[in-house]
């Protein structure tokens, strides 16, 4: 079923067993989950299923610190959400990523990687990914003209993804959510205050306002936020009628370890030879899989570094390329521009294959950091909420970590006589903390409402729910406890489905 | 993969011994001890000199030519060019292998391939 919340009268009161804030990859995959059970879902999504500034204006935010891109180009706000623009990469995170690492302030999940297994293999499905599998040597049994670079495995190893068409969710789930009898979908019903009980101990209602002037309050018995890491931060904050700090900040946790991926160039491999390095290239739109270099969790504890990959692109293509940080611009026409001519650099090593020289280019965690983070700004967006504010900010072992994932590359490439390494001149001084002005994010967001145990460490249990309301419940990669190097959306998928699980199970057992 | 490397690297030793490093070179003062092989099918020369030089800001105890040459040649080695060539490819893979590596102008190269590129600095200017 679906409603426009602009078309009904104001002031309605809207009821259901579920509230599902925010309908994009998280969102969705949870309501798809809890299609013909006998509970009333209601998912609020706050814009519309296209595509509208006015809409999109509502994320706009100031950024303090490292530089990032315009806060509203990083996430789309409507119906499917960011799905409707991400470029489907996928990879579950290693084992480690869930470790409690004492070189890694902040490190370690409640749950392990085990924990996800199941809910990964699900999460494949909904992305339209093949079987989950993401050991190389099944590629090669495959595909025996898929040949890894000859290094030490116990160093170096092969990180496989897989890429999703990528699935757009707002195309792909329209028709399944409206045609559902118990999932009640209303668009352009903006959260804009969550209400809790006297002792803010279960969140009684949400308020949803928009454009026309309507307000409207949805009541359930559960409630679970999957805005995004920094929607659900802001929201959370911005509800604060009752708990002067915002809801589930009496620890002043909400909003901090704002986390992206850094994703940056940072060396270059020179062989003698031309290598295809068919394994390693990517032709978007067309590859299935490849693999990235990733470091192991061996070397990353004797090097106490954080956990990245190293993907390849031809160096003769890469150095016409701009940074993201450029290309992403607030102007969606420029941007769209900028995004087209990139795409035609890339289109030039399509007619070869014939190259001897690459650029390695980073994805890595960055550290966990109280002092990275999202508030509220006192300017409001024309709904009335207080937009969000971000101050983003690295520390040097992000910087070491980089530097020494290509000392450990380099050793390896002039160990099986590969090639040689060139690190990138702002990796040079080991002293130089500074980062260079191509530096930018994945526009992954993360962190934001991390998960723990401790209420005093952490703002949401291994369930999602937030430590201290009874009812309320995080969705999304703002439940991150560290980033991980893969791309954050089959985890916060297989994250959803996870927390959904447990939300049946609960439900089922008060039933 | 190890007979493909050797008899790759063979090869290159050839060639190098063939046609010493290139540009900018002074006929007679070059030798095989200070021409990284592997290297120097990658790079030109002045990068291998600029490799060398940052190695010797780094290390300003190795300025010296015979310096070098006693640290790159192990004592009693052949003065045979081919001979050398090879103690040396052996050298290099014995650094990468025991970490004896060390970054040079960005360059992540074995310290013998270093010392080599420093020695080449050093004799072509």
């Amino acid at each position: 079923m679906h409603t426009d919340a602009r078309n009904i009268e104001n002031h309605t009161l809207i009821e259901g067993d579920i509230c599902i804030i925010g309908a994009g990859a998280a969102g969705i995959s949870i309501a798809l989950e809890w299609i013909n059970t006998p509970y009333r879902v209601i998912l609020l999504e706050g814009g519309g299923f296209e595509y509208e500034d006015r809409m999109q204006a509502l994320y706009r935010g100031k950024t303090t610190g490292q530089r990032y891109y315009p806060l509203e180009s990083a996430r789309l706000h409507y119906f499917g959400g960011t799905t409707g623009h991400w470029a489907g990469f996928c990879s579950p995170l290693d084992e480690i990523d869930f470790e409690k690492r004492d070189w890694v302030p902040h490190s370690g999940w409640p749950i392990q990687r085990s924990d996800l297994d199941t809910f990964y293999a699900r999460a494949q499905k909904n992305l339209d990914l093949g079987p989950y599998e993401y050991s190389f040597p099944e590629y090669q049994k495959e595909d025996k003209s898929l040949v890894p670079l000859p290094f030490d495995e116990e160093a170096v190893f092969n990180k496989m993804w897989q890429f999703s068409p990528p699935s757009r969710f707002g195309a792909k789930y329209r028709d399944t959510i409206l045609k559902a009898p118990n999932i009640h979908l209303y668009t352009y019903a903006n959260v804009c205050d969550i209400g809790a009980n006297e002792n803010v101990s279960a969140i009684k209602e949400v308020i949803v306002k928009n454009f026309a002037g309507k307000e409207h309050t949805v009541r359930a018995k559960y409630f679970i936020s999957a805005c995004c890491a920094i929607q659900n931060a802001r929201l959370l904050l911005a509800s604060n009628r009752q708990a002067p700090k915002g809801l589930g900040n009496d620890n002043d946790l909400v909003g901090r370890f704002f986390m992206e991926h850094l994703e940056i160039k940072s060396a270059e491999i020179w062989f003698p030879d031309p290598d295809p390095l068919k394994l390693y290239l990517l032709d978007f739109g067309k590859t299935k899989y490849r693999a990235e270099l990733g470091i192991t969790a061996k070397k990353q504890e004797e090097h106490r570094i954080l956990n990245g990959t190293a993907s390849f692109t031809p160096l003769e293509i890469a150095r016409t390329q701009p940074a993201f940080i450029d290309i992403w611009t607030k102007d969606q026409k420029q941007r769209e521009k900028n995004m087209s001519d990139f795409s035609k650099t890339e289109d030039q090593f399509k007619s070869t294959n014939r190259f001897r020289n690459f650029q390695l280019f980073t994805r890595v965690e960055q550290a966990p950091n109280p002092d990275s983070r999202i508030t509220l700004d006192t300017e409001k967006d024309e709904l009335g909420m207080p937009r969000a504010m971000l101050h983003w900010e690295l520390t040097p072992l992000e910087k070491r970590s980089i530097r020494t994932i290509y000392e450990i590359i380099g050793k390896q490439a002039g160990l099986s006589q590969k090639g040689r390494v060139r690190l990138l001149e702002y990796l040079w001084d080991e002293d130089d903390h500074s980062w260079p002005e191509f530096t930018g994010g994945g526009w992954h967001h993360m962190g934001t409402t991390r998960m723990g145990t401790n209420p005093k460490q952490s703002v949401v249990n291994a369930d999602c729910k937030v430590h201290s309301i009874d009812n309320l419940y995080i969705a999304g990669s703002s439940c991150y406890v560290t980033a991980g190097a893969p791309n954050p959306t089959l985890t916060l998928v297989a994250l959803s489905l996870r927390l959904s699980d447990h939300l049946k199970k609960r439900i089922s057992a008060v039933s | 993969m190890q007979r493909r490397v050797f008899v790759k690297l063979s090869a290159y030793t050839a060639a190098v011994l063939t046609f010493p490093l290139a540009q900018g070179c002074r006929s007679g003062q070059m030798d095989t001890t200070s021409q990284p092989i592997f290297f120097s099918h990658l790079v030109d020369a002045k990068t291998i000199a600029a490799a060398g030089k940052a190695y010797l800001a780094a290390h300003p105890g190795e300025k010296d030519a015979d310096k070098l040459r006693t640290m790159l040649l192990p004592k009693g080695q052949s003065s045979d060019a081919g001979a050398i060539g090879r103690s040396l490819v052996a050298s290099i893979a014995s650094d990468f292998k025991t970490g004896k590596t060390v970054t040079v102008n960005g360059w992540v190269l074995a310290i013998t391939e270093a010392r080599q590129c420093a020695l080449y600095y050093l004799l072509q200017s």
